[in-house]
């Protein structure tokens, strides 16, 4: 297969048999990746993020399964590459339409589930399949306070991950929407994906394939030939502007630049700066109940 | 100075949105920018190199 561009406000959900190596690529650097994954033999079997957070930790690094719940628990995709040598987060939701309006007061904000729910509509399931994802290039972990922290893991143009199929799924991502809270140094970045058979090598980490759970009822995930992508926040427009800042701002934005993690550009440097302020002071967070991204993502820098 | 920003629409309508609900007495868009870059490192000091008055 040759990569397939994943543009901003769009995704993808793709037929991975096992044995198969799905490879998602960084083509700008630093976009977050949301991945929901489906049995293909019968969709009630979902990725887990919980079970995978108990056998492996907030976040999974190479060598981890991406497990399904019970009755069903087994491994449905293994992280077997990652290029960036990062950790990759399954403790935050996908981001979503009620948080950002929360959070600005504003609807109609690209965001992770109404993306997810589209793609996976090509195999006739619903807003309501939509699950926890594995939320690549992005690490999270837990704090004494009891609160989960994220951040994003540096990655740069042609970094990749590669996960290797154990058993036929439905491999759902998207470029995470966020463009407020960081998560994509707030910018929304198209990714390539692909498919690959797994050398000899890699096939070493398949585990034998095994059923758990009731047989009767199963569903199987078909793609509908008919399906035509519907992505409401696609395409997502970007003007350039050019604004006028008083002559001190030259040292300052030097400083940011010296002091790192905002970016390169004067005007990347002047984005991050305006949303951290915006986050601080602006955005309606106490609104937000059971915080998630935005709500977590206090001054981390 | 004169800095190129490339914002996106949605967040292009957040700004506007906190100009008119939460900052009326800024006018333009050159102005919440100045603003929040003045808040920003007074507030974190450490990260614009300077004491949180330098100017």
């Amino acid at each position: 297969m040759t990569a397939e561009l994943i543009s901003p406000g769009t995704g993808q959900a793709m037929v991975v048999r096992r044995g198969q190596v799905l490879v998602i690529e960084q083509l700008h650097g630093r976009q977050v990746v949301d991945l929901n994954l489906f049995c293909l033999a019968d969709g009630r079997e979902h990725l887990s993020a919980s079970r995978t957070r108990a056998l492996h930790g907030l976040s999974i690094a190479v060598g981890d399964h991406l497990w399904s719940a019970a009755p069903r628990e087994r491994p449905l995709m293994t992280l077997i590459g990652d290029s960036a040598g990062g950790r990759h987060d399954v403790s935050f939701p996908a981001c979503s339409a009620f948080e950002y309006r929360q959070a600005t007061g504003i609807s109609g904000h690209t965001n992770c589930a109404d993306i997810q729910a589209e793609s996976i509509r090509r195999f006739g399931l619903t807003p309501d399949h939509v699950h926890d994802p594995l939320n690549l290039w992005m690490e999270g972990g837990g704090g004494s306070d009891n609160q989960l922290w994220w951040r994003p893991v540096p990655s740069a143009p042609g970094d990749r991950v590669e996960l290797l199929a154990q058993v036929a799924v439905v491999a759902s991502f998207n470029p995470c929407g966020d463009d407020l809270f960081d998560a994509s140094g707030y910018e929304v970045s198209p990714v390539l994906a692909s498919l690959r058979d797994a050398t000899e090598a890699e096939r070493a980490a398949l585990v034998p394939a095994r059923r758990r759970g009731p047989a009767g009822g199963a569903r199987r995930l078909e793609a509908d030939p008919g399906y035509v992508p519907g992505y409401r926040t696609s395409p997502l427009r970007r003007r350039s502007l050019e604004v006028e800042l008083p002559d001190g701002a030259r040292g300052r934005l030097d400083a940011l630049r010296r002091h790192g993690g905002f970016g390169e550009s004067d005007g990347e440097i002047v984005r991050a700066v305006l949303f951290s302020w915006w986050l601080e002071h602006h955005a309606r967070m106490a609104a937000t109940p059971g915080s998630s991204r935005p709500g977590s993502a206090g001054s981390r820098r | 100075m004169r800095v190129t920003v490339s914002f996106s629409d949605q967040q292009l309508a957040v700004l506007v949105a906190t100009l008119a609900e939460r900052r009326p007495e800024l006018e333009r868009l050159d102005q919440l920018v100045a603003a929040a870059l003045d808040e920003y490192c007074r507030d974190h000091p450490e990260q614009a190199g300077g004491r949180p008055d330098d100017g």
